[in-house]
């Protein structure tokens, strides 16, 4: 551990909504992500752990406090500003995939390096490619894909750039768990291998303890943390946190 | 399912806005036009019964050539039950301009009757004044009071009149095509060169029984007798463009509008009702059958159907009411006492937009009711794309088989108005055709399309592209919707143009010269005084110069002219010498030679002034404008010497401008400023001002057709864009800029408008020049590139600023919906 901040959360409030009718969603969150870390972030439905990661990633903005991603300030950040570092520095995957369905595989692998204008790097696209198993699905549409099989493109897309963070979103939501272990498992490698960072949101225990590290919300504040669970720890905390 | 109902209008209803707009565009266009038509119909109707007040019974000559004389009136003055009888002389007369020139727009010459419409002052008392039609005042300028010359016929000699009154020509006929001038029957008769009357207007009791008595004291003859009604009404129908046609063409554009309307409304429904997949599922599980569900969305158009209308009849009544009497109709500007709106015109233009927009919707109703109770338990998918039935390619290829057939045949064949029936069931089964092959054929026309789009635009062009053609009906149903349009602006345009060059073309092959000055007087005294052809031959602009020469003559009783012809312009030989000729020489026309039964070598005989020369035939002759009876010149001149020219034709090089070339003509002939003077240019833009009112009367009506389909454009889009809005995100949270969204709209939008503007110019091209070919067999075929360009251009152009809108919207959508559930 140690290395450099990737991304850094710093008292950071969100609330939906103005006046009396207002929510929290998250009341003052403070984290730092290390370089080539992965990290989980769980809690109940409603904790704000995905208002959480949308405020990370530059997707929504934050009412109050700072992300820092890559050493920049997000919040001082305009469209044109957010959207050159997502070009650059973060990749995405989807709970529901989200590839384009006029597109096929390997078109939707490189739809981003085509969309920011960057040339691919072709051993990485092999590597990730034929590490995912994908090569022999490269030609087909979305549509004639399995689930599993569409997890895999979106985290073949995700990976090829090689952005220094990428953030999950329930990215075994969807998957049966055959899919879901070959899918965490690669997760795995991508930190250990290619020395990506990664942040999952997820509420599935056996996900979470593949993470090096699972910090916990519960009504928008980080409540617990835990260093290399078990899965069978990871439930009981959740307990803990619902009961 | 009422319940099921009032929440899709609450929340649809927004959607459901442009969809109504194309209905409400196509009904005011109806409510328009019919109102217009219906005007049009009262204004004649006016001027009808206006006429009938002032006569009772009319004769009519049905040749000009054998006038009725002063001998038929006295027959018909002493006709029982006749009050009174007038002659009517009416003729062309050449009217002089301040500047002392024949003005380049002539009234028509005319003696008053008690036909005439006094509007102010009064009618001529004497020989030495004239009343002139309201509009001829207007654009002479000359008011009451004010003097005007006009030439004697014979002599060519100008004639002093005083103006004393202002005379209302609206549905008379050619003077209300061209306007009058009203003089006594004398002064009518020196100035228009008429022997006899063209009519004679009759006022008496009973107008029916009075035609019997007029018609039997005539006897039979080259004439009409008919009551003071049936002539007016035959000539307000002369008068300019007929009601009826007119209304039955605006009727048809109407009608065209609506049906793009019908493609817009049937492309919404559709769409909605593919998102609302889920929701009618649901309905369904619930209980409700097929039939509630087709009510429900039948209900829903209705509803659209019935707002829109009454918005749009009220639109076109109103847009009627208030541009109709700036128009000027017979010489005359409508009062707005006459704009009619007939409780049938409220009625067929309400119907007509309820109609049509259930109609629409019929399809999509239909569709909905397909959907499986199961589809509830689904989920949110996107809705399947309906796969293409063979049934549909094959019917699309038979009808457009037909229709290339039935414009074959119709080109091949000759006759006029039964091959354009042909041509135009040609276009109607083709584009059917067109219809249903639209979804199959969309797509790899829009990838050829998309083709520099993807290689320019990168990755926003290349989802553009993919997103164009994902759903092909969709696609199709947009595109054909811009086809129509644009086919008919090519179509007309590619005939206009056909028709114009045509008539060009054959100006040029009749009258071999850009300018033909004739004298001023008819008979063979009045001449044009060689000083004029010095002058032109010695101008550095005229590149060509020819001069006739004639005198009156006889062969045997028969009167003929001896002419010569000198200048540029020589005659072709077709048989004979080539030599020039010398005295005693002759060359003749074929037809000619053939009359005299004169072939080359025999001698024929003339008399001039009652002298008798002998000529010898030594060729035969062809070609614009060779005279029929030819002698050299130089034995002309020794025959008759300083005699006047009959006719000067002047060609200027092809870069001198028609302003130059005129003026060159008037400084030639400035101390003859009476002589006629006739310019090909002048024929040429009088065609082409026609056609081109036509062209752009039916372009102005084309671009409400347009509009609708782009509204079309813009629904397609939004409503996409509200389906897409997750892939719209995803596509932001995967680095597309909020410009790379929008250009990607714009380059979807874009291959709509180019692959319309390709087919229908294609479409239009093909059965403009069909058309253009079976009108007239000897048309030249002229493709008017220009216009299909700016066609093309403009179609993607305008589906652009359809797509900024919908963009818009696209950009709006937070990244964060890219991790929503939905």
């Amino acid at each position: 551990m140690g290395g450099r901040i990737a991304v850094r959360a710093k008292h950071v409030r969100k609330m939906y909504g103005a006046g009396e009718s207002a929510v929290a969603a998250l009341r003052g969150v403070d984290l730092d992500l290390h370089e080539g870390s992965f990290t989980a972030i769980m809690g109940p439905s409603g904790s704000g752990k995905s208002t959480l990661l949308q405020c990370l990633a530059g997707l929504d903005r934050v009412t109050d406090g700072a992300v820092e991603v890559a050493g920049q300030l997000l919040s001082d950040m305009d469209d044109r500003g957010l959207t050159a570092l997502r070009r650059v520095h973060v990749g995405f995957i989807f709970q529901n995939f989200n590839l384009m369905p006029t597109l096929t595989a390997e078109e939707n692998i490189r739809l981003p390096a085509e969309i920011a204008n960057h040339e691919i790097d072709h051993t990485k696209f092999d590597q990730v490619v034929d590490r995912l198993g994908l090569r022999s699905r490269l030609g087909h549409r979305p549509s004639e894909m399995s689930g599993g099989q569409q997890q895999r493109v979106a985290v073949a897309r995700a990976l090829v750039n090689r952005p220094p963070i990428v953030f999950a979103d329930e990215p075994t939501g969807n998957l049966d768990s055959n899919s879901r272990t070959d899918l965490l498992e690669f997760l795995q490698i991508c930190v250990r291998e290619f020395g990506q960072t990664l942040v999952m949101v997820t509420h599935d225990a056996f996900a979470a303890s593949y993470a090096e590290r699972v910090v916990f919300l519960r009504d928008g504040s980080l409540v617990h943390e835990q260093s290399q669970p078990t899965p069978d720890e990871v439930m009981d905390t959740m307990k803990k946190l619902e009961g | 399912m009422r319940r099921l109902f009032l929440a899709g209008m609450r929340a649809y209803g927004r959607r459901l806005v442009l969809a109504g707009v194309a209905t409400l565009i196509g009904t005011a266009f109806v409510a328009g036009t019919l109102v217009i038509s219906d005007t049009m119909r009262a204004n004649v109707e006016r001027t009808v019964v206006g006429g009938a007040s002032r006569i009772d019974v009319v004769v009519a000559t049905t040749n000009r050539l054998t006038p009725l004389t002063s001998g038929d009136l006295d027959r018909i003055r002493a006709v029982d039950g006749v009050v009174s009888a007038e002659g009517l002389v009416m003729g062309d007369v050449v009217v002089l301009g301040s500047n002392g020139r024949p003005t380049s727009e002539q009234p028509v010459g005319f003696s008053v009757t008690t036909r005439t419409d006094v509007l102010a002052g009064h009618a001529p008392a004497s020989d030495g004044e004239v009343l002139l039609a309201e509009q001829t005042s207007r654009a002479l300028d000359r008011p009451i009071g004010s003097r005007i010359e006009v030439l004697d016929f014979e002599t060519g000699a100008a004639r002093q009149f005083v103006v004393t009154g202002l005379a209302g020509v609206a549905g008379q006929g050619q003077l209300a095509l061209r306007g009058g001038i009203g003089m006594t029957v004398a002064a009518a008769a020196v100035t228009t060169g008429q022997s006899g009357f063209s009519e004679i207007h009759v006022r008496g009791a009973d107008p029916e029984s009075l035609r019997a008595r007029v018609g039997a004291a005539l006897g039979p003859g080259p004439f009409d007798v008919s009551t003071g009604r049936d002539h007016a009404e035959a000539q307000a129908a002369s008068s300019g463009l007929d009601p009826a046609v007119l209304g039955t063409g605006l009727v048809t554009f109407a009608l065209v509008a609506l049906l793009v309307a019908g493609f817009v409304i049937q492309n919404t429904f559709k769409i909605l009702l593919d998102r609302r997949t889920h929701e009618l599922a649901l309905a369904r599980c619930m209980g409700a059958s097929r039939g509630q569900v087709f009510r429900a969305v039948l209900a829903e158009s209705a509803t659209v159907g019935v707002i829109a209308s009454l918005l749009g009849t009220a639109t076109g009544v109103a847009v009627a009411y208030f541009t109709l009497p700036l128009i000027e109709v017979g010489g005359a500007a409508l009062p707005r006492s006459v704009v009619t709106v007939t409780p049938l015109t409220l009625l067929v233009s309400l119907l007509a937009g309820v109609v049509a927009t259930v109609a629409a919707s019929v399809g999509p109703a239909r569709a909905a009711t397909r959907v499986s109770p199961v589809a509830a338990l689904r989920g949110i998918s996107a809705a399947p794309v309906a796969r293409i039935a063979s049934r549909r390619v094959v019917g699309g290829v038979v009808l457009c088989v037909l229709g290339l057939l039935s414009a074959v045949v119709a080109v091949a064949s000759d006759g006029r108005m039964y091959p354009l029936g042909l041509v135009g069931l040609g276009g109607g089964l083709f584009f059917l055709g067109v219809v249903l092959l639209g979804p199959v054929v969309v797509g790899p026309i829009a990838r050829i399309v998309g083709f520099p789009v993807t290689r320019l635009l990168g990755a926003p062009g290349r989802l553009a592209v993919a997103n164009a053609v994902r759903n092909p009906v969709r696609a199709a149903t947009t595109v054909l919707a811009l086809v129509i349009g644009i086919t008919l602006t090519t179509g007309v345009s590619v005939i206009t143009r056909s028709l114009t060059s045509s008539v060009d073309e054959g100006v040029s092959r009749v009258v071999p010269a850009d300018y033909v000055i004739s004298p001023p007087g008819s008979t063979a005294a009045s001449t044009i005084p060689p000083r004029v052809f010095g002058a032109l031959r010695s101008a550095p602009e005229v590149q060509s110069v020819t001069r006739v020469r004639e005198v009156s003559a006889t062969i045997g009783d028969s009167p003929v002219q001896l002419s010569t012809i000198e200048g540029t312009l020589t005659p072709t030989v077709a048989a004979g010498s080539t030599a020039p000729l010398g005295p005693g020489e002759v060359a003749l026309r074929p037809e000619r030679a053939a009359e005299l039964g004169a072939e080359i070598g025999d001698k024929i005989r003339l008399t001039v002034d009652g002298e008798a020369i002998v000529l010898t035939v030594v060729r035969l002759i062809t070609g614009e404008p060779v005279p029929r009876i030819v002698i050299g010149p130089g034995w002309f001149e020794t025959l008759f010497p300083d005699r006047g020219d009959s006719a000067v034709l002047v060609g200027f090089s092809s870069d001198t401008s028609p302003e130059q070339s005129r003026a060159v003509v008037e400084r030639a002939t400035a101390q003859d400023p009476t002589v006629r003077i006739v310019s090909t240019y002048d024929v040429r833009e009088r065609v082409a001002a026609n056609l081109g009112q036509a062209t752009a009367m039916v372009g102005a009506l084309q671009a409400l057709a347009m509009i609708i389909a782009l509204i079309g454009v813009a629904n397609t889009l939004t409503l996409s864009v509200l389906e897409r809005t997750r892939e719209s995100a995803t596509l932001r949270a995967l680095g597309m800029s909020a410009g790379g969204l929008r250009t990607m709209l714009c380059a979807e939008a874009l291959v709509f408008g180019v692959v319309a503007g390709l087919v229908g110019t294609v479409l239009g091209t093909a059965f403009g020049a069909s058309a253009a070919r079976v009108i007239n067999d000897d048309v030249v075929v002229d493709v008017p590139w220009d216009v299909i360009a700016i066609t093309v251009v403009g179609a993607g152009v305008a589906t652009i600023l359809a797509s900024l809108l919908p963009s818009r919207r696209a950009t709006r959508v937070a990244v964060a919906v890219a991790l929503t559930d939905e």
